[in-house]
């Protein structure tokens, strides 16, 4: 079920007053609604892939219990090892085998033997990237005694199947998310009212900012070899606001989704495209991933200790493996890598923490040096999303010369103003509200009644006014 | 916590939570009935000055401009026969018994429209924009199995159809035709001759536009409609490059539908004089002047 569609529409107020009417007083009866909800809510896409998750939950449960109920670390260490085994299976599996089996294939006959081995036709279950994530972390944080196991199945149910982050997260931890489906929630008129809020500014984002630049970048992206040099910066740029109109909107709807339940999520995003520099970036961006990888992945592997060689290994590693984290093509990993490259300078010269506040805090506008960062930042991630976008390396690598050609500097084919408009609007208020969790989360206190309700409706105006045609979140692929 | 104490938090939270939905529902509803009543009280507006002009004008670009208070002039550019036709099934009570002059020219016999609807890199944009002229004055689109295929996404629900009832009933014919004349530039005429004839397979091949005027003149006839098929002056070096099969079938149509034309050509005799028109075929504010000139006198 999409966010930006009727049966979610039709959905979300039954679910919500089932919620809060009929199991208000039993928090058992709450969570089991929930699961129920959410295994409808994903159902509703294949449910055939319910097993998937099904099984997953009973394997990371039980596992969890065991490693509660064992001493010995060895022991400890095979559960986990069972958990990590079965989990990343299920996802190298669906996502992977394919990509891995061309590549070794290729890889054979470039040394001369030939192998046989026809690919799968397989479908990727959406969200199994997230999902898989979320329950690792469960099973890791129990191992590492920094969270205690749960015995209530309904409960862990809930939490790895928990419907409005379920299929392109936040990616949530067990130690957030789980204890707030032991607690008895409240109804908080506030929350809900916030909640309402921050999914109307998430539809937007969708419809209005990522539907209608991704017409756009993709018909730019699959024509790039007959557009000039300025049209394929438009298309990147496009590209670079599609994205993150998509996955950042869908983070609000999930947001506010769970506030209307009484849970609180983590931030995902907090305004990525005004960092000054890559360390930044990646610190504003997909923030639940990229903490997911430093606590599970980079820390173990040592973070920032050790000598430069292990320093610079472990960036790689980090980069590269968020990278095809996103999908099963060279194209992620060279932005991986790429984005390795832009990171370590600042990183190796211990400039990687000197921008921890917003950019401009308490003033209107950036200083000049502020400005000129946030532009080159933003440059850079641009040029990086062109790999993410490409189909693979070779495009990217046409479409890049393509841009770098005579043609820079020649008036674009496609440049249409309604939408670099809209864009130019909306940046403006993402700067506006940038202290904030969203950019227009301040609208509700800062603004009175008539005004608060002039903002909703021209928000809602401009979804059905302005709105793109309907595409699918780009996350869901992942 | 005694459970006074848990039964009162219970309780606010329920009259919070009811009225967060209250105050929820009315933040939709309330818009909502705004935008249906504005746009009913437009749509029984619409039939009123319907029920009152006692010539409808059913036209296309040639005859968007004009303008005579006799006439309700309800012209879509492109020669969209499944719109007129729909919209003659929305508002026949409106229709019944009235005169109704159908824009229909060489050119609408042309495949080229149908073309454009079967493949939309032709003239993008136009198939939606049709489309979405056969809901003109309606709140919520409706599916027209018949025209629209079935894999077309198509919302519901299109919030510009009220915005677009306005701009059609009270702004759109405030606009002016230009003065602009085309002169001696055959170069574009035969550019559109091209546009409209080339296409191997143009003789009276357009199902679509056929089947929709025989329809759209039954509809009529069976309600005691006068359908008199406008034909709009044309320049003369476009008439000589239209093939003779096309002029005979236009005529074969109205004898077999038994519905007269009025031929603008013959009547007015412009055709070679070009400083009327601003294209090939479209009369600019200096010929649509004679053209409404000669129908204040035509009964």
């Amino acid at each position: 079920m999409l966010f930006n569609s009727i049966d979610f529409a039709i959905f979300l107020p039954i679910i919500f007053i089932l919620y809060w009417f009929i199991n208000n007083k039993n928090l058992k009866l709450q969570n089991s609604l929930i699961v129920v909800a959410s295994y409808i809510f994903y159902g509703w896409w294949d449910w055939r892939f319910l097993s998937l998750i099904l099984f997953s939950t009973i394997i990371d449960y039980s596992i969890g219990i065991n490693l509660k109920k064992q001493d010995n670390q060895l022991k400890r260490k095979i559960l986990l090892y069972i958990s990590v085994i079965i989990n990343l299976g299920f996802l190298g599996f669906f996502k992977y085998y394919n990509f891995f089996l061309d590549n070794f294939i290729t890889a054979f006959s470039f040394f001369g033997s030939e192998i046989k081995a026809s690919s799968l036709n397989i479908i990727l279950p959406v969200g199994i990237s997230f999902y898989t994530f979320q329950t690792l972390s469960y099973t890791i944080d129990v191992y590492r005694r920094k969270l205690n196991p749960t015995k209530d199945f309904i409960a862990f149910a809930a939490f790895v199947s928990f419907f409005p982050q379920l299929v392109a997260g936040p990616i949530e931890r067990a130690t957030n998310l789980l204890p707030q489906f032991y607690k008895k929630r409240e109804f908080n008129y506030s929350n809900a009212v916030d909640g309402m809020q921050q999914i109307l500014w998430g539809l937007f984002k969708k419809i209005v900012i990522a539907d209608n630049c991704a017409h756009y970048a993709n018909l730019i992206f699959n024509n790039s070899l007959d557009y000039s040099g300025s049209t394929l910066i438009i298309g990147a740029i496009f590209f670079t606001f599609q994205i993150y109109g998509d996955f950042s909107g869908y983070s609000d709807i999930a947001i506010g989704t769970s506030r209307l339940f009484g849970f609180n999520l983590m931030q995902n995003f907090n305004f990525p495209y005004f960092s000054r520099d890559i360390a930044e970036f990646w610190r504003r961006w997909h923030i639940s991933l990229s903490t997911w990888f430093r606590d599970y992945l980079y820390i173990p592997l040592g973070g920032s200790r050790g000598s430069i060689w292990n320093k610079i290994r472990n960036v790689f590693i980090i980069f590269i493996v968020s990278g095809f984290w996103h999908g099963a093509n060279w194209t992620f990993i060279v932005w991986g890598a790429l984005n390795a490259f832009y990171f370590l300078p600042i990183f190796l010269t211990n400039n990687n923490r000197n921008n921890i506040e917003i950019v401009a805090q308490g003033k209107k506008l950036p200083s000049l040096k502020e400005f000129i960062s946030i532009v080159l930042t933003f440059g850079l991630t641009v040029f990086a999303w062109i790999f993410f976008r490409a189909n693979n390396i070779e495009h990217a690598l046409n479409y890049i010369k393509g841009i770098f050609s005579n043609s820079l500097f020649s008036i674009p084919e496609i440049a249409p103003i309604n939408i670099i408009i809209i864009l130019l609007i909306f940046v403006i208020a993402e700067w506006l509200g940038r202290n904030r969790q969203y950019a227009i989360e301040e609208v509700k206190t800062k603004f009175k009644r008539p005004l608060r309700y002039t903002i909703y409706y021209a928000i809602i105006i401009a979804i059905f006014w302005l709105g793109g045609k309907e595409q699918q979140f780009i996350y869901f692929q992942f | 916590m005694a459970w006074w104490k848990r039964t009162t938090i219970y309780l606010f939270s329920i009259l919070r939570m009811k009225n967060f939905i209250i105050k929820s529902i009315l933040f939709f509803i309330i818009p909502i009935i705004i935008y249906t009543g504005i746009f009913y009280f437009l749509r029984l507006n619409f039939k009123n000055e319907l029920s009152q002009y006692p010539i409808i004008l059913l036209g296309d670009s040639q005859t968007e401009f004009i303008s005579d208070e006799r006439i309700l002039n309800k012209s879509i550019g492109g020669s969209p026969f499944f719109v007129h036709s729909q919209f003659s099934e929305d508002f026949i009570e409106q229709l019944r018994g009235k005169k109704v002059f159908i824009a229909c020219n060489y050119h609408n016999l042309s495949k080229l429209y149908q073309n454009r609807l079967e493949n939309d890199q032709l003239y993008p944009g136009w198939k939606s924009s049709m489309y979405s002229h056969l809901d003109d004055y309606q709140i919520l689109n409706r599916k027209h199995i018949n025209i629209i295929p079935k894999n077309l996404d198509r919302s519901l629900f299109n919030i510009k159809n009220l915005p677009n009832f306005i701009y059609e009933r009270h702004l759109k014919f405030k606009s002016k035709n230009s003065l602009k004349s085309i002169n001696n530039d055959t170069l574009s005429i035969s550019k559109a001759i091209q546009r409209h004839w080339n296409h191997p397979d143009y003789i009276l091949n357009d199902s679509i536009q056929i089947t929709y005027l025989k329809k759209l003149i039954t509809e009529l006839n069976k309600n005691n409609c006068e359908v008199v098929l406008l034909k709009m002056p044309l320049t003369n070096y476009y008439i000589n490059n239209v093939p003779n099969d096309i002029k005979s079938k236009l005529n074969e149509l109205s004898n077999n539908q038994n519905v007269r034309i009025l031929d603008l050509n013959k009547e007015l005799s412009i055709s070679k004089e070009y400083k009327y028109f601003k294209d090939y075929g479209h009369l600019n504010k200096l010929g649509d002047s004679l053209v409404m000139e000669y129908l204040k006198k035509y009964e």
